[in-house]
């Protein structure tokens, strides 16, 4: 063989070899030809929206790479929320993702079975039914029963109905401050739900009501009170809160005021009586004339003076408030609006020149005459827009049998509920995120949505649709509007520069009328009824969870894995009980009690605590879904069978144990903290003063940072343990979530987690929380131990995990002292289409590797390149971890430690500041900001018996 | 061993490895089934993940390590027996050394499968070797983890060297019996070994010299592989007494299994002759030394976290005596510095029963003192609120239960493959064969 035939033949088999690699992975792919002009991969888009998972409308800045939305933040420029956003906002990216939404529209068969069909047809067949009513003359028949929407789609519903001759919409929530609607009208002549701010409030009362949970607008309230209880600034506001369960609004308070259930009519007349002695006022003193505090406080079990104490406290602020929950009832509301009007609080703190949102929705009476025509068989078609009462409404509504009564049951929802069990046809809509919208979260501002990206599952809107069947109906389009986008622009009544400054901020301003004189009307006031309750039965609250609202957020796991602040418990919820009850009737941690009232009963598991009035129970609302998609049916329990017509009041309950026994499941073992100094709390007098030296002491040279240092702070006054840092962790860094089982047997992924202790030192109720993430130690004890190097010391003291270098010895977490660090235990799925929430910027870990929070190091990385090009230092504050961005309450700052003059480094030099297990020579980055306690509210100590 | 002439002991040694019986097939495939279904077990971990095993957050090591250590443990004894106690002529190690040994090197082995299976990623386990690559990445050797691989392959290659050299002479003894393919096998382990005075003068030195270099070694592995734990800052591992009260403990079980196997090998061997009671005294006598020490450093792990003031330490020590492991330390307390003091009467020390069952008691005292460490100074350490229990799951059993497959097979073939008592060193301590009417010694 010569020379050149060798070459020949080694040529012939390489390109054999080459041709004979070919894997059957390869796939017909094909570039973007023509790009989308605004999507540049790798760079994100943000666009402006609003926050529909509750009626509060916070707004929000939706992240989108490469067309998909990744990730939402609250809006900086909203004024409601001012760039944050709690957990229930974080997570409506699962609403949008959720792998158990409807494609197309599902009919009813005869044998009661849904069919899919084209959702086209489906609408075709609802408009030629609607033909048909009109030319019957029977288009007064044609109902709309609708969530809260005001603005656009509630307009155009009203519109649409109205055109076609039906009545007004009824609009229904379960979470409603309809009593709050009639005490305003009653006292004041208007007919609204005010709006309330604690903007440097100096004295707050609540009365039941969770702001910092559901109430209202929750994220601005959270804000709010934490502005005003900035230490630093020598701003000492006193709150105080009267209710049965020490909820997470409750915790924070200075006192707690534990009356029973139930006893929040009492407690709001007599102190309205009170109040009166102090601050006369004669139509005050009429209505609650009798209640004085000597005689009735024994009856809700307090004393007196605690009455007289408050009275005092709200006569002499300047600006004080006082809210009453979702369990008072009108007249309880009276009282508590005529407090407000006599300590001053209208116009200050109380707004009602401003009328919420709320004020729309439709009172009890509107909702029975409803129910009434439902069986009188006057409604033929009914559509539900967007809302599932048959979840949140109570047996005494015969809701469900109205709605069998109903030939036309129409759901616009976006997947399969309760509701939707009664429906004839179910016509899947988009979620917030995906179609235009607008919203008015009260009258002084419009929230406007965007489509934010394509329609994941490629369905429409409940506006298009109701547009579409209109034009079908009557052959005209409803006020001349094409598409729901176009009667959203005719609507916004706007100017094309105008409309797009208002999409490109997400809201625009509504002028609102100066507050008027507001005075109290005495002629609407009757005496108060108060019904001789038997306090020393058991009293049930149900209350909205804080993680599923009414329920609606059930479906979204991110929640349901985030432990619930009270008792840490995940996938489920229980009813709370008194310890001291429980021990005498023979009840522990995880019996199944059977709770009976006279509507019903329900079996449910039970947990102890102090954080509850011994005369009462309660049960957070929204758990329990019989029908919710993959992740909500199922998980926990609802209370709805023990219910009254109003689910939020007290219902007297029998309780027996059954017996049985089920394990709740919390990721935490314990809520002690052993006088460890973990989570740690000062009284104000003491701050500063005992404080623990540690020398630094090391056998290594220090380690040099070069540019920057990148720590944070976490102030625990400010902390409120809601859990809106886990939620955008999880949306930011692509955390798994596992699933009630594996959380059982410690497999969580939450790179943050909300550690719960017990007020041990100072109190007998109560718990304080701290967040425990990645400490990033200077002298981080998991490095030395890694045998590869995964884990090692960035030069901008960053503690790196390299994923793609870990072997998975699992040694870094048994050498951390903090237990930050989570192992994949498993490959983890993400279902489509959840994947599509994936945050391209970071790495999804594969099983067996360790993984841990990064300080969001993509963000650090971004933000340092972007300085670096533009030759300067990374500004304070331009960095900000997901955990940070999102904080309601301000707790968490980012920043370089290296600068001395960066807000982290002040905070740094806080004489609060601490680091738990400092001791260790950890040199952490993260400092934490002792909680204060004020001196005179110091709640009593623990009896030790 | 009276008595015994050097035909004999030949010829009862060289008997062992006669063809054995269908019941020792039945055997040998037992474990090695067992061997294999642990491997499955093991596989369908990799496959599914590590979370199908007990260890969660915050115990990342459970069983796996905990049988890794204690698979290290075992191996100590044999070195012990066959180098240190050579270089202290200790004449009672010559009729035990050479199972000793063969356990030290099949426990090696069985131990150093836990770290691969206690990988998340046993597929890059070649990172943790100083191979050169073209990232210029190195291990770390600060980490404990890598000093232990270290530690572990150095000590697995000598002693198996050692293994091998010490068998040379026997081997050839054998060799001249053996027929077929045996006598081939026979005829490459022996290397030529002829007994001429030159050979026997160099193995002699050789021996010598692989004695003093594994000597250290018996120090230092048990040592490396207790600075894993002590090296770090966790509650309860942190200690300086580890590496001596480690290595303490991994003779005390080492020669506890030692005993459990010698057992019933002299048995069925019928080898009484050669493995005596005295033998057995003689383990039983360093078994108690050990279980005393190790019962002092019980004692002074308590004294230290009450004396030191770490409010950590002193936690996790209380909570290991009364805590939901309290069970298991009490186990191990028990069986580990309690029951050995029964080796202070004769009686039991020279009684086969009262061997076997103290020595498997140690055993099991032994596995659980590693447990106990392990488990619960990781469980509860410094943060409450990340506590967590830790209860190892059918696949640690089960993946446990087939590295016992693994060893004993091993040992098993070892016992009918190869000389399981040293010829050359049991005619040592023979009295010189004197002429005696026609009877020859060989």
């Amino acid at each position: 063989m010569d020379r050149k035939t060798f070459l020949q033949i080694l040529g012939l088999t390489g390109a054999g070899i080459v041709s004979g690699c070919k894997t059957d992975t390869q796939r017909l792919i094909i570039p973007y030809v023509i790009p989308p002009q605004e999507i540049v991969p790798g760079i994100a888009n943000w666009y402006a929206s609003s926050c529909r998972e509750c009626p509060a409308g916070c707004g929000l800045l939706v992240r989108c790479r490469e067309g998909r939305a990744v990730k939402v933040e609250g809006n900086p420029d909203h004024p409601i929320n001012q760039g944050k956003l709690c957990a229930r906002g974080q997570a409506t990216l699962q609403e949008l993702y959720n792998p158990d939404r409807l494609i197309t529209a599902q009919m009813r068969n005869v044998n009661g079975s849904f069919v899919s069909v084209e959702t086209e047809i489906a609408i075709k067949q609802i408009a030629n039914h609607i033909k048909n009513l009109i030319d019957q003359k029977a288009a007064n028949k044609i109902a709309v029963l609708s969530s809260l929407n005001s603005g656009a789609l509630a307009n155009c519903a009203d519109e649409f109905i109205s055109s076609l001759g039906g009545e007004k919409p009824v609009i229904y929530e379960a979470v409603n401050y309809s009593a709050i609607k009639g005490a305003c009208n009653k006292v004041f002549g208007k007919n609204i739900v005010p709006k309330m701010s604690l903007q440097d409030a100096d004295a707050i009362l609540s009365i039941g009501a969770d702001f910092l949970e559901t109430y209202i607008s929750p994220v601005e309230f959270a804000r709010q009170f934490a502005e005003n209880s900035d230490i630093k600034l020598g701003r000492k506001s006193i709150f105080f809160y009267a209710g049965s369960q020490l909820s997470i609004t409750g915790n924070v308070a200075d006192k707690w005021i534990q009356i029973p259930a139930g006893g929040e009519k009492l407690f709001a007349l007599t102190l309205l009586n009170e109040i009166c002695k102090l601050s006369p006022n004669s139509i005050a003193q009429n209505f609650s004339e009798g209640f004085s505090a000597e005689s009735v406080a024994d009856k809700i079990f307090i004393s007196p003076n605690e009455i007289k104490q408050t009275a005092e406290l709200l006569v002499k602020a300047k600006r004080p408030i006082v809210m009453g929950g979702l369990m008072c009832d009108e007249e309880t509301q009276i009282a508590i609006m005529l407090i407000n009007s006599i300590i001053g609080a209208i116009g200050k703190t109380v707004f009602l020149n401003i009328p919420l949102s709320y004020s729309n929705i439709s009172t009890d009476e509107e909702l029975d005459a409803f129910i009434n025509k439902c069986f009188e068989g006057k409604i033929d078609t009914l559509f539900i827009l967007g809302t599932n009462p048959i979840f949140t409404m109570p047996k005494s509504y015969r809701f469900a049998e109205a709605l069998e009564k109903i030939r036309m049951v129409v759901a616009f929802t976006p997947m399969l509920n309760e509701t939707t069990e009664y429906a004839n046809y179910v016509i899947p809509i988009n979620t917030p995120l995906e179609d235009w919208d607008e919203y008015q979260p009260d009258a002084s501002i419009r929230n406007y949505q965007q489509p934010v990206m394509e329609s994941v599952f490629g369905v429409s809107s409940t506006g298009d649709y109701l547009l579409e069947i209109f034009k079908s109906v009557t052959g005209k389009s409803l006020k001349n509007s094409a598409t729901y986008y176009d009667y959203i622009r005719t609507n916004s009544k706007s100017s094309e520069s105008e409309w797009k400054q208002i999409l490109g901020k997400g809201f625009a301003a509504n002028n609102v009328s100066d507050s008027e004189t507001i005075k109290i009307i005495s002629s609407n006031l009757s005496k108060p009824k108060v019904q001789a309750m038997n306090f020393d039965a058991i009293h049930l609250i149900s209350n909205p969870s804080y993680k599923y609202y009414d329920g609606r957020g059930a479906n979204k796991p991110w929640l349901s894995e985030i432990p619930d602040a009270s008792a840490s418990i995940v996938w489920e919820n229980y009813v709370a009980l008194n310890s001291k009850f429980a021990e005498l009737n023979g009840i522990k941690n995880h019996d199944i009690v059977e709770l009976t009232t006279d509507a019903g009963s329900i079996e449910i598991p039970a947990k102890v605590s102090t954080d509850i009035e011994y005369h009462s129970a309660a049960i957070a609302f929204g758990f329990g879904h019989t029908k919710y998609g993959r992740y909500g049916t199922g998980v926990g329990y609802t209370p709805l069978p023990l219910l009254n017509k109003n689910i939020w009041s007290a219902v007297t309950i029998q309780i027996k144990n059954t017996g049985r026994w089920t394990k709740l499941i919390s990721p935490s073992d314990t809520d002690l903290q052993y006088q460890r100094g973990i989570s740690q709390a000062v009284l104000l007098s003491e701050i500063g003063k005992h404080k623990k030296h540690y020398e630094d002491l090391n056998m290594y040279p220090k380690v040099q940072h070069e540019t920057y240092r990148w720590g944070m702070t976490v102030d625990l006054d400010k902390c409120i343990g809601c859990g809106a840092c886990i939620a955008a962790c999880y949306a930011e860094n692509n955390i798994p979530i596992v699933g009630k089982e594996l959380v059982s047997k410690g497999r969580e992924m939450q790179w943050l987690r909300i550690e719960r202790y017990r007020e041990d030192e100072f109190a007998e109720y109560g718990n304080r929380y701290i967040p425990m993430m990645c400490q990033h130690c200077e002298n981080a004890p998991c490095e030395p131990v890694c045998p590869v190097y995964a884990a090692y010391h960035s030069k901008d003291g960053l503690n790196v995990q390299v994923y793609n270098r870990c072997i998975g010895t699992r040694y870094c977490s048994n050498n951390c002292p903090y237990k930050v660090r989570r192992f994949n235990w498993f490959g983890y799925e993400h279902p489509h289409p959840t994947h599509l929430q994936l945050n391209p910027d970071v790495t999804v870990r594969d099983k067996g590797v360790m993984e841990k929070c990064t300080f969001c190091v993509q963000r650090i990385v971004k933000a340092r390149d972007q300085a670096k090009d533009e030759g300067r230092l990374v500004r304070d504050g331009e960095i900000k971890p997901a955990c940070v961005q999102t904080c309601p309450t301000n707790a968490l700052v980012f920043g370089n430690l290296l600068d001395e003059e960066s807000s982290v480094s002040k905070l740094r030099n806080n004489p609060r500041a601490y680091r738990p297990i400092e001791e260790y020579n950890t040199r952490s980055a993260i400092t934490y900001l002792q909680k204060v306690i004020k001196d005179d509210y110091v709640p009593k100590k623990k009896n030790k018996v | 061993m009276e008595g015994l002439t050097y035909k004999q002991v030949n010829d009862t040694v060289i008997n062992t490895l006669e063809p054995p019986r269908k019941f020792y097939f039945a055997i040998v495939s037992f474990f090695a089934l067992l061997f294999a279904a642990g491997m499955s077990v093991w596989f369908y971990m990799i496959v599914s993940g590590l979370g199908v095993a007990g260890i969660r957050h915050p115990v990342m090591w459970g069983v796996f390590i905990t049988n890794f250590v204690f698979w290290v443990g075992i191996a100590h004894s044999g070195t012990l027996i066959s180098a240190i106690l050579y270089l202290f002529r200790a004449e009672w190690r010559m009729s035990i050394y050479r199972s000793a040994e063969a356990m030290t090197v099949f426990a090696v082995a069985t131990a150093g499968m836990y770290p691969l299976i206690h990988l998340g990623r046993v597929w890059v386990v070649h990172w943790t070797f100083p191979i050169p690559n073209e990232m210029l990445l190195w291990p770390n050797f600060k980490s404990p983890l890598i000093m232990d691989v270290i530690a572990i392959s150095t000590y697995l290659t000598v002693s198996a060297t050692f293994f091998l050299i010490g068998m040379i002479p026997d081997i050839a003894a054998v060799r001249e019996k053996a027929t077929g393919w045996r006598k081939k096998f026979y005829t490459i382990l022996s290397f030529g070994w002829h007994g001429t005075n030159e050979q026997w003068r160099h193995y002699g030195r050789a021996y010598l010299f692989f004695a003093a270099l594994a000597t250290p070694l018996v120090i230092s592995v048990h040592s490396v592989v207790s600075w894993d734990f002590a090296l770090s800052i966790v509650p309860g591992w942190h200690s300086t007494i580890f590496a001596p009260y480690f290595v303490a403990g991994a003779i005390h079980s080492g020669l506890a299994l030692v005993i459990t196997l010698l057992i019933p090998l002299r048995k069925i061997f019928k080898v009484e002759n050669l493995i005596t009671i005295k033998n057995f005294e003689s383990m039983a006598k360093v078994i108690l030394l050990t279980g005393l020490i190790v019962g002092y450093a019980y004692a002074f792990e308590y004294f230290i976290a009450w004396y030191s003031g770490n409010p950590y330490e002193l936690a996790i020590f209380k909570w290991r005596a009364s805590g939901d492991y309290a069970l298991a330390f009490w186990t191990m307390v028990i069986c580990n510095s309690i029951v050995p003091l029964l080796f202070f009467f004769k009686k039991i020390r020279t009684s086969i029963v009262g061997l076997l069952v103290i020595s498997i008691l140690i055993n099991v005292g032994m596995w659980f003192e590693r447990y106990v460490i392990i488990v619960t100074s990781l469980a509860h350490d410094f943060l409450p609120a990340a506590w967590g229990n830790y209860a190892p799951t059918w696949v640690e059993i089960g993946i446990s239960l087939g590295s016992w497959g693994f060893f004993l097979m091993l040992f098993f073939l070892f016992v009918k493959f190869l000389p399981s008592i040293s010829i050359a060193e049991v005619k040592e301590i023979l009295p010189t064969p004197k002429r005696e009417g026609g009877n020859n010694a060989h």
